[in-house]
């Protein structure tokens, strides 16, 4: 979880905005390569359900990881507006499964506050912060935390 | 150098195996037919697609068989059809993030087969785990 300082440290961040059940979340778009219609993934006999498949985006193999399940927000069937946002952050390339992809947006740096302290451990050491915005919150995903929670999970 | 790839289909998708993991392949209409005349190497036969995808087949119908040679018998994987085979794969590893949480180390690698992402499988892999369930199964039974 985020501490008050490390808030302070964070600069104005391009990110691209992504809904997930109700809630709005963050990514930065410097680890952002492309935004793809979803397509089902392939299957990888005994995988856990949060790695649902493989898919081959422009020749490269990657897995697709269900947000949803990581953040522990129930899982959902693909609609329309279901989209694979494909990452490469340090040195991990992965396609993400969202609802919807929302938007473009800067955040400001005085945006942001720590998560909140109710939240569950495990779901608040993959968000770097929170964004206050007129119509509600901007959930911060720390990339960097989701990669090594995907590692370190069991 | 790639191993020469067969593409194989289950009741849902698409595999691709080593040719050089298989002793024979046979098509039988009935999986009883696999068994060997007296004296021959035991053999035990199971559907793929219910250990990779825990399907049930209720309906049988003719099937072909991949016939992997074990240290004491035989294990025969069964099928819905011997597609293709692919002579220069070009076969990716899997995902480090992915092959890191598999319950079993079946799946080694993925290919592409025109637009279709292929899993590609380790069938002595699969065959271990086999004869693994099995004495596993009959040590629980004692």
């Amino acid at each position: 979880m985020v501490s008050p300082d490390q808030v302070e440290q964070l600069t104005a961040l391009d990110v691209l905005l992504v809904r997930l059940d109700q809630e709005i979340y963050a990514l930065p778009t410097a680890s952002v390569r492309e935004v793809a219609r979803h397509r089902p993934p392939t299957p990888v006999p005994g995988a856990p359900p949060a790695l649902p498949g493989i898919i081959n985006q422009r020749g490269a193999i990657l897995p697709v990881v269900d947000l949803r399940l990581i953040l522990g927000l129930p899982q959902a069937l693909p609609t329309r507006s279901t989209r694979l946002v494909v990452l490469t952050h340090e040195d991990v390339d992965m396609a993400l499964l969202v609802d919807a992809v929302l938007d473009l947006a800067t955040l400001p740096p005085e945006a942001f506050e720590p998560a909140p302290l109710a939240l569950d451990p495990a779901r608040a050491r993959l968000i770097r912060g929170v964004a206050r915005q007129e119509d509600g919150h901007v959930i911060l995903l720390d990339l960097s935390e989701l990669i090594a929670a995907l590692r370190d999970w069991s | 150098m790639n191993d020469v790839l067969l593409l194989v289909r289950t009741s849902l998708r698409r595999y691709a195996v080593r040719r050089s993991d298989l002793v024979g392949m046979r098509t039988v209409a009935d999986p009883a037919e696999l068994q060997p005349a007296d004296g021959g190497r035991p053999l035990i036969a199971r559907e793929l697609d219910a250990l990779l995808e825990g399907v049930d087949r209720a309906e049988q119908r003719r099937r072909h068989a991949l016939i992997v040679s074990m240290r004491r018998r035989n294990v025969a994987l069964l099928v819905d059809a011997v597609e293709d085979l692919l002579e220069r794969p070009v076969v990716q590893p899997l995902p480090a993030l992915l092959r890191r949480h598999l319950r079993e180390e079946w799946a080694t690698g993925a290919l592409l087969v025109g637009e279709e992402v292929v899993v590609q499988l380790d069938l002595r892999a699969v065959a271990r785990s086999v004869l693994h369930r099995m004495s596993t199964a009959a040590r629980s039974d004692t």
